[in-house]
């Protein structure tokens, strides 16, 4: 067979599928050609296939694409756990560092005691300047 | 809104259908209802019933284009795996799932919004704003691609619900 042929025979072919094609899709066709179609052992093949392909994606309605969903369900999971990861880490790393710094600079544990039982006086002056009239209180006094 | 009432009750299985598939069950839940809170704000076009059904379609489609390009800006990829551990059934749509992320956008919600949505070629071709030649094409470049993608795959071989 020529290439030509070949290219002819090709081309028939596919024509002929074109017309029990449209046979299965419920369009308007020529019996003649559809006649002349079904002669061919090839195209009966094809018509056989087109019906078990349209079987097979029936079947994809009943069956979710599970895989396709669970990627995606996986994705948007994973989003979530790594903000929750972020979140418990963000937590741990607050209370250790928290841990750390209390016990390298603990706070010195002072006492402080006050007294109040009123036994207490205040002490005796070491000096006493009387407050005279007319004179500046405020002058220095050598030595002092 | 008696409009958006009937509205919805006729189509939210189908736009929702739709969107999961693109965005997952959860966020789909939120576009189709985003999608019909939109229709309340503003007036449903004077046509036949397909021609408001792919103007719904066409709503949802913006909103999962918009909600794709801001997850892909949030670097929310969508990664999908095997599992050897799954059932049979839920590791083919597995498999599905990763062969429609292949797909070009387009080609995508081309083919969803015909095997999701249930739309006609007219109006995909009008919720995509495609020529109905076109919509005819991506179809069916994208079930070619996903029939070589489930073939090849471990899930396509013969002892699969694939073949």
């Amino acid at each position: 067979m020529t290439r030509d042929e070949r290219r002819a025979s090709a081309e028939l072919n596919e024509k002929s599928c074109i017309v029990v094609a449209a046979l299965a899709d419920g369009e308007p066709i020529d019996p003649a050609a559809l006649k002349e179609a079904l002669d061919d052992p090839g195209v009966r093949d094809y018509l056989v296939d087109l019906i078990a392909l349209r079987q097979s994606v029936g079947r994809m309605s009943a069956l979710p694409s599970v895989q396709w969903r669970e990627r995606r369900s996986f994705l948007s999971r994973a989003g979530w756990m790594a903000a929750a990861a972020a979140v418990a880490i963000s937590l741990a790393g607050g209370y250790v560092a928290g841990q750390r710094t209390v016990q390298g600079s603990a706070a010195p544990s002072v006492e402080t005691f006050v007294d109040f039982d009123g036994s207490a006086s205040a002490p005796k002056p070491t000096r006493v300047v009387p407050l005279r009239p007319g004179v500046n209180w405020t002058e220095k006094v050598e030595g002092q | 809104m008696a409009d958006a009432d009937v509205l919805f009750t006729a189509h939210r299985e189908g736009i929702f259908r739709y969107l999961c598939r693109i965005v997952g069950s959860e966020d789909a839940r939120e576009l189709t209802q985003e999608v019909f809170l939109r229709v309340t704000r503003t007036t449903a076009p004077q046509t036949d019933e397909g021609g408001r059904r792919a103007w719904l379609f066409r709503i949802a489609r913006n909103l999962a284009l918009n909600h794709v390009r801001d997850d892909r800006r949030r670097g929310e990829t969508v990664e999908i795996t095997g599992d050897p551990a799954l059932p049979p059934t839920q590791t083919l749509a597995l498999a599905l799932r990763e062969a429609l992320d292949r797909l070009s956008p387009v080609d995508r919600d081309v083919f969803l919004m015909r095997e999701a949505g249930g739309l006609t070629y007219d109006e995909i071709s009008f919720a995509c704003q495609l020529t109905a030649d076109a919509v005819r094409s991506r179809l069916h470049r994208a079930r070619q691609q996903l029939r070589d993608t489930l073939r090849t795959s471990p899930e396509g071989r013969s002892d699969s619900p694939w073949r």
